[in-house]
């Protein structure tokens, strides 16, 4: 353990030193203070928060997936090339040893790097949600809907998109046994997302309803919305029931899809927390990243394990693309980008950002499936194949392209 | 009792181009044996062959035909690794690590506890001369300094087996003198040493036996006693004698022998004279930016196993 962690210490004292380190926290800052600053949100205190969490922790994830690749390829790579790799390969050095040393290298300076951003960030979005800042309605609105975190409860469906015709209605049931020992006051959120056939259509109306509670809405399809429900009536079996009614002022069908069906939020933990859990979800992505970017550079030299790296990087780009060709026409087309998907199955994720600047819960279950498949089985695999090629080559030999 | 450290049979390298084919043959077919406490050192020209069998015997390239142990096993056997001691023709140091921190590094990859890591860094430096220098970046180092620092590295395990590939190229006459004083320290506590040089006379100086390669090939293998006596010639060495007493010997053997015989003052050679200056000079050293030439070896190599 202690080589490894020689091996570690070394490629981090290699990056503070060639000042790696100072560029990229640099960068970091710059963009952590500048970008809230630069983009411009709707001027509410939501829009910030929204911009700080979903665009702000997204480009710096973004900045240090590169540098991350970059300075991966760039550790066992250039060793080669130097051949400082010649004196560590004649020590007792397993080469899975220095394979882990200098992925751990590369995550202490990243975990180093998200923590001090996080807190900056953190740090930012308190100062602005500070209580002389907003009015005590507002601020209470951001605190219950945004920072916070909460888990969701769909409604029972049987899989299938169905149309409301104007004035006709449909009956949800949300069941969970949580709701029975939530706390009363507590406030529950109704989330959903509900499309128009007539396309054109910008605003839509429909009315909710429940045992106590009625609401008329006015929203714009297709796009997710919330609605506070006040404490409603939870039945006997830990059932609640809703009643959603088309009442738009002129003929239009409404369409639920079965894949985003209305779902019941409730609070299930802290901001701080879920903010924890994503940062988390944000590092064993970074881990995996490190793992391609160490891997590459042990089997090839510096510009192809970089070129690799890039192609990687377009290729989680383009996950959304690829896994839409899928259903291709093409029999040939079909089988290339269902290869491609599962060549990319290790990199695709649940976006974090999107249910933390949504105030929904980031689960621990997914902090866990991510620490499980990426930074545990996926870059270990990585490790393997990469180790069992590095020991099939020759160190001082010629052959690396 | 005779301890074969490193055996090498058959021993071929081919290099191969993109295609897998076959481009040059460095290594070809050689065989030797290497017994513990040798001093053995491996001659040729530039691209001999020398450096392609010490990177095949630390594992550094596969051998395209031949076997090859180390201590009876694989080079890459990691148990083998431990007992090695490794200086690369070219230092291979990291620019940015101190000697002190290069030291404690490769220290480390041995699994060496903290206190004598310590200890033998201390001693290493102060052998090198570079004590004073503990903390300067190693890039900032002349090529002969640096030398010095890799020498220490290969040293630092207090390894049986010594490989030095080159080990006086860039170092003054009086860091070749401390190398070769130390290679023949260390051979006297049972250590072995492999070098490969082209420097005739420091191979010369130190080494029990050698081989000479050229093209791939050995071309010549034994002690250097066998491969540079010449048989068949006689020479005598004669203490301090008055000019007259001298002519008497000489033309006693002349008459005895029947022809002219050639008759000259010995002569020492110029690295001992030079070193004689040098230890004059270092009276009146002052500060000094590079290595400060030093005769201490560190204790720890000093100590019998």
């Amino acid at each position: 353990m202690d080589r490894i962690i020689a091996i570690a210490g070394l490629a981090v004292r290699s990056a503070i030193r060639s000042r790696v380190v100072a560029v990229l926290a640099g960068s970091v800052l710059v963009l952590v203070v500048l970008l809230p600053l630069t983009l411009k949100g709707d001027g509410t205190v939501e829009g910030y928060i929204h911009i700080l969490l979903s665009y702000t922790l997204g480009a710096l994830s973004f900045l240090l997936s590169l540098a991350t690749l970059w300075a991966g390829c760039a550790a066992v790579s250039t060793d080669v090339r130097g051949r400082q790799i010649h004196l560590i390969a004649v020590k007792p050095v397993r080469p899975v040893e220095i394979w882990l040393g200098k992925w751990l290298g590369l995550l202490a300076l990243n975990a180093v790097l998200l923590a001090a951003a996080g807190t900056l960030i953190y740090g930012m979005l308190r100062w602005n949600t500070r209580p002389a800042a907003l009015d005590p309605a507002d601020r209470a609105t951001i605190q219950s809907q945004l920072l916070t975190a909460r888990k969701a409860v769909p409604a029972i469906t049987d899989g299938k998109v169905f149309g409301i015709t104007s004035g006709a209605s449909r009956h949800w049931k949300f069941q969970a046994p949580v709701f029975q020992t939530l706390e009363t006051g507590t406030p529950l959120f109704l989330r959903y997302r509900i499309s128009a056939t007539d396309i054109t259509a910008l605003r839509v109306k429909g009315r909710w309803r429940t045992a106590g509670f009625e609401a008329e809405t006015v929203f714009m399809p297709n796009t997710f919305q919330t609605l506070e429900l006040p404490f409603p009536g939870i039945g006997k079996d830990g059932a609640l029931d809703l009643e959603f009614i088309n009442s738009h002022d002129r003929p239009l069908t409404l369409v639920f899809d079965p894949q985003h069906p209305p779902a019941i939020l409730y609070r299930s933990g802290s901001f701080e927390m879920n903010y924890a859990r994503c940062l988390l979800i944000i590092f064993c992505q970074l881990a995996l990243l490190a793992a391609v970017g160490v891997s590459a550079g042990s089997v090839f030299t510096m510009p192809v394990a970089a070129f690799v790296s890039v192609w990687v990087l377009i290729m989680i780009a383009s996950s959304g693309f690829i896994e839409h060709m899928t259903a291709s026409e093409n029999a040939l087309a079909r089988l290339w980008f269902h290869f491609l998907n599962l060549v990319l199955l290790p990199f695709r994720n649940e976006n974090p950002l999107e249910p933390l600047a949504t105030g929904r819960a980031v689960s621990w279950a997914a902090v866990g499936l991510a620490v499980l498949l990426k930074a545990v089985l996926f870059s270990g695999l990585l490790a393997w194949g990469s180790v069992a090629l590095f020991k099939r080559g020759e160190i001082a030999g010629g052959g690396r392209s | 009792m005779n301890e074969t450290i490193i055996q090498a049979e058959a021993l071929t390298k081919t290099f191969r181009d993109f295609w897998m084919r076959p481009k040059i043959t460095a290594v070809d077919n050689i065989r030797f044996e290497i017994q513990r406490g040798e001093i053995f050192g491996l001659l040729g020209p530039n691209g001999s062959g020398k450096s392609t069998t010490l990177k095949m015997i630390l594992g550094l390239l596969h051998p395209s035909a031949g076997r090859i142990t180390v201590f009876g096993q694989a080079p890459q056997d990691v148990k083998t690794k431990q007992r090695i001691g490794y200086l690369p023709e070219e230092s291979c140091l990291y620019d940015y690590l101190t000697p002190e921190e290069t030291l404690h590094f490769y220290g480390r990859l041995f699994d060496l506890d903290a206190a004598s890591r310590t200890e033998r860094v201390d001693q290493l430096l102060d052998m090198i001369g570079l004590g004073h220098a503990r903390r300067r970046p190693v890039g900032e180092f002349s090529k002969g300094m640096a030398r010095r620092v890799g020498l220490a590295q290969a040293l630092i395990n207090d390894p049986d087996l010594i490989i030095l590939d080159e080990p006086t190229a860039g170092l003054d006459p009086v860091g070749c003198r401390q190398i070769k004083d130390l290679i023949l320290n260390l051979a006297q506590r049972g250590k072995t040493v492999l070098l490969s040089s082209h420097l005739l006379a420091d191979v010369e100086d130190v080494c029990d036996r050698v081989a000479i390669l050229y093209s791939g090939s050995i071309r010549a293998m034994g002690s250097i006693h066998e491969l540079l006596e010449e048989q068949t010639r006689y020479q005598f060495d004669l203490p301090e004698l008055p000019p007259e007493r001298i002519q008497a010997v000489l033309s006693s053997l002349k008459e005895l022998v029947g022809e002219d015989l050639d008759i000259r003052h010995p002569r020492i050679n110029l690295e001992r004279f030079f070193i004689r200056i040098v230890e004059e000079a270092q009276q009146d050293s002052a500060t000094r930016s590079g290595a400060v030439p030093v005769t201490k070896v560190a204790d720890y190599l000093t100590q019998s196993d």
